[in-house]
């Protein structure tokens, strides 16, 4: 090749090169922006960053800075089945840690990690380990900070945490209220798709937990709009119907229950005219049908007479007691009364026109009828005095065991309750006794999610007809509950 | 047609090598194997759906990049030198073909048994996700079958699963153009270099093509000196940015906010022919000078 065309060559190099320069200019912003959003936000902080390298065997670390990380993630992950299947449960934290930093977009992680912390520790009651709690938390927190533009960790932590685990219904409300402001997003193209329409219905639940009436009622008609406008954007209707009839029953239950408990013959007569329309549908159920008729007839007759139902104004002595007793070492038994409720309190019940319950158990032979509903629940609380629930800013694995916080709740059935033996002795590194103190509180909520709502029919949402020892209105503000607390010493639990 | 004849038997040989065939069958029999990686999870909050689907993806993804990356080190480093060992230039040499005729054959050859390579992979790839699609959720494939799981309309179509996912496809593309790039270096090296040293000069360019989010912070950091900007901004420029190939995380979630990816993946296309068209002059010029 002659030396002018090897000029040639050099200089068509050199053009080359800078044309290079200016593509890979014109990528490097996109560039920065990908890796950016491939990094987890306040996920680890610099000493456990530090020991999550000590913990990576070399060839996963060199593999996931060479471009595999995904693939290192899925490996990890997969390994995280083997030591569930095995119950290595400690082992799997660290890789849920280690997955959520590789691919921190991926929220199933984040919410069966915060699943694992919530329920697979458990002690030899099979009682899951509170204290993981917080670290459950702080790990969805991180998984939304994550991934905020998605409903799914919102509801999560409303639900499984707020609503299930702390029965702290306000803050169960503020996420559902932040889950229902995000659709989903399809996991292939990433572009938004409806969330689903329980996410509305659990918002309106939600309002009637806390005692805002008026918004729940808001809210039944807003998830039902929701689920009226999508009927015909699909190619399937049935479940858009189905969800139609799911909020006018909870409605028309709302309104009547609002006015059965409190009297409100303006929300029972809302509630009837619903009632009426959703009987006249095609194909509703025969019960519907008979249950709008009875209501409708109860209206009438009450409105007649001027004579407003108030089944839960009604003040019922609730006897609440509690005993507690040391079986042995570390092995105790919480029992007690509650008249939650008699048979006999649902004799003229409002609500007996739709759920018939007194009547029911009337027509029952002798031997068969029932002389408590039940179908309530007493919590207790086991900690050390100075025991506080602090959720950590960062997600960390590390739960301080020297702490003791156990709680769990008791059936009550016929009158009283009376907890299985509270075995506390199997493990001393599970439950160390380290404090000199501790406190124990018995209390009865009528928020407590396993309260039947025919339970609520006669004592109300907010406990209006608990009356009695031990009423407490200070621990749940604008609820009337019970609540015994005592102080124990170390020496009276070992 | 020389340059085409040269490319033709070039990747006769290449495929030939049982080497290059063994990580082959071996990366395309993972791909088929990570069907069954998922099947057993029984630690998943959402089994059988998205979860499983993006372990199949991130697997196959991954697998077809260290296949890709060992057959485009292996199969790159040899091609020229090869040549000379056997003595076989000497005899294309002394017929009229040019020599950057052989070399831009060579090119040409070596770039085709790579796409032939990542084609065969990501066939195997788009089938085994497609089929993982259809058989996680067979029913959840469609609203109606969701609606019939008793799933809520609305949520349906978050259930809804496509068969066909086509940033896997750009995943695919990015896997061939990231080692595209690779082979025109290592073939570039190869010129001079033998192949012991080209492998591990390819392998040191590599992984330093892997740091270039590190190298673009260091020459664009306000703190650091003169030099060291000067320097990583040369890195930056010189080696080529392999990590930029690299976008598994955003196919996967496709939600990140990271613009358009399908405009991405078209200008690092251009960065590649560039880059290899670049590679592939400097080893025309070098080869010209060079004495066989």
């Amino acid at each position: 090749m002659s030396s002018g065309r090897l000029k040639l060559l050099w200089a068509l190099a050199a053009v080359i090169f800078v044309a290079v320069i200016v593509v890979q200019s014109a990528t490097d912003p996109q560039y920065m922006k990908i890796r950016k959003a491939g990094t987890p936000v306040s996920s680890v902080n610099a000493k456990e960053s530090q020991e999550l390298m000590v913990q990576l065997p070399g060839q996963f670390l060199l593999a996931s800075f060479a471009g595999f990380k995904e693939v290192i993630a899925g490996a990890l992950w997969i390994r995280a089945d083997d030591f569930f299947d095995n119950d290595h449960f400690e082992a799997i934290i660290p890789i849920v840690r280690l997955v959520t930093w590789l691919e921190p977009h991926n929220v199933d992680v984040y919410s069966t990690g915060a699943w694992h912390l919530d329920y697979n520790f458990v002690d030899e009651n099979q009682m899951s380990d509170k204290r993981f709690i917080p670290a459950s938390i702080a790990l969805m927190k991180e998984g939304i900070a994550n991934n905020p533009d998605t409903w799914e960790l919102y509801f999560e932590l409303a639900w499984t945490h707020y609503n299930k685990k702390l029965n702290d219904y306000r803050t169960g409300l503020k996420y559902m209220l932040m889950a229902a402001q995000h659709q989903g997003l399809d996991p292939n193209t990433g572009k938004p798709i409806p969330r689903p329409a329980y996410v509305d219905r659990m918002i309106a639940h939600q309002y009637e937990k806390v005692g805002e009436f008026d918004k729940a009622i808001d809210y039944w008609k807003l998830a039902r709009a929701r689920a009226e406008a999508s009927i015909g954007k699909h190619d399937d209707d049935t479940a858009d119907d189905t969800a139609l009839i799911t909020c006018d029953r909870n409605l028309v239950l709302l309104y009547l229950r609002l006015a059965w408990r409190y009297g409100n013959m303006d929300y029972y007569r809302k509630g009837v005219e619903l009632y009426r329309k959703m009987a006249a549908q095609k194909g509703v159920t025969p019960d519907i049908v008979a249950a709008a008729k009875a209501a409708e007839a109860d209206y009438a007759k009450r409105m007649a007479a001027h004579n407003p139902p108030r089944d839960a104004l009604k003040p019922i002595d609730m006897g609440f007691s509690v005993k507690f007793e040391k079986l042995k070492p570390r092995v105790f038994l919480i029992s007690g009364a509650l008249n939650l409720v008699k048979m006999s309190e649902y004799a003229g019940l409002a609500s007996e026109c739709v759920t018939h319950i007194y009547e029911n158990d009337a027509k029952a032979p002798k031997d068969r009828r029932q002389q408590w509903i039940n179908g309530g629940r007493v919590s207790w609380m086991l900690t050390d005095l100075d025991y506080k629930m602090v959720i950590p800013e960062t997600f960390t694995w590390k739960v301080d065991r020297s702490k003791l916080a156990v709680w769990d709740t008791i059936p009550v059935l016929d009158g009283k309750y009376k907890s299985l033996p509270i075995d506390l002795s199997g493990n001393d590194a599970f439950y160390p006794f380290k404090a000199q103190r501790y406190r124990l509180v018995v209390w009865v909520s009528p928020q407590e999610p396993g309260t039947d709502e025919t339970l609520q029919d006669r004592v109300g949402w907010k406990g209006e007809a608990f009356t009695g020892k031990y009423l407490d209105t200070k621990m749940q503000p604008g609820y009337r509950c019970f609540r015994w607390e005592t102080i124990l010493d170390r020496k009276d639990l070992l | 047609m020389i340059i085409w004849s040269i490319a033709k038997t070039t990747v006769g040989d290449a495929m030939r090598k049982k080497v290059l065939q063994i990580f082959l069958v071996i990366a395309m029999g993972l791909i088929v194997i990570s069907l069954s990686f998922s099947q057993t999870l029984t630690f998943s909050a959402n089994q059988g759906s998205t979860m499983d689907l993006e372990l199949v993806k991130s697997f196959g993804l991954g697998l077809m990049a260290l296949a890709g990356w060992l057959i485009a080190l292996v199969m790159g480093v040899s091609l020229i030198p090869q040549e000379i060992e056997r003595r076989t230039i000497y005899t294309i040499l002394s017929k009229p073909v040019k020599r950057y005729e052989f070399i831009i054959g060579k090119f040409l050859g070596a770039i085709l048994t790579l796409a032939i390579c990542v084609a065969l992979m990501g066939i195997v790839f788009v089938g085994v996700v497609a089929a993982k699609a259809y058989l996680a959720h067979p029913a959840a494939t469609s609203i109606q079958g969701a609606a019939k799981q008793g799933l809520d309309t609305a949520g349906a179509a978050a259930q809804k699963i496509p068969v066909i996912d086509a940033n896997m496809l750009i995943g695919v593309v990015m896997v061939f153009l990231q080692f595209f790039v690779l082979v025109s270096v290592v073939m570039m090296f190869s010129v001079v270099c033998t192949p012991t040293v080209n492998f591990f000069l390819g392998l040191g360019v590599y992984i330093v093509g892997l740091l270039s989010s590190t190298s673009l912070t260091l020459a664009n950091s306000k703190d650091a000196g003169v030099f060291v900007k000067v320097f990583y901004t040369a890195i930056h420029w010189v080696i080529p940015n392999f990590d930029k190939f690299n976008v598994t995380n955003v196919l996967l979630y496709p939600e990140m906010p990271v613009g358009s990816i399908a405009l991405y993946t078209l200008k690092m296309t251009l960065y590649g022919l560039l880059f290899s068209l670049g590679a592939m002059l400097v080893s025309i010029i070098i080869f010209e000078g060079k004495e066989v």
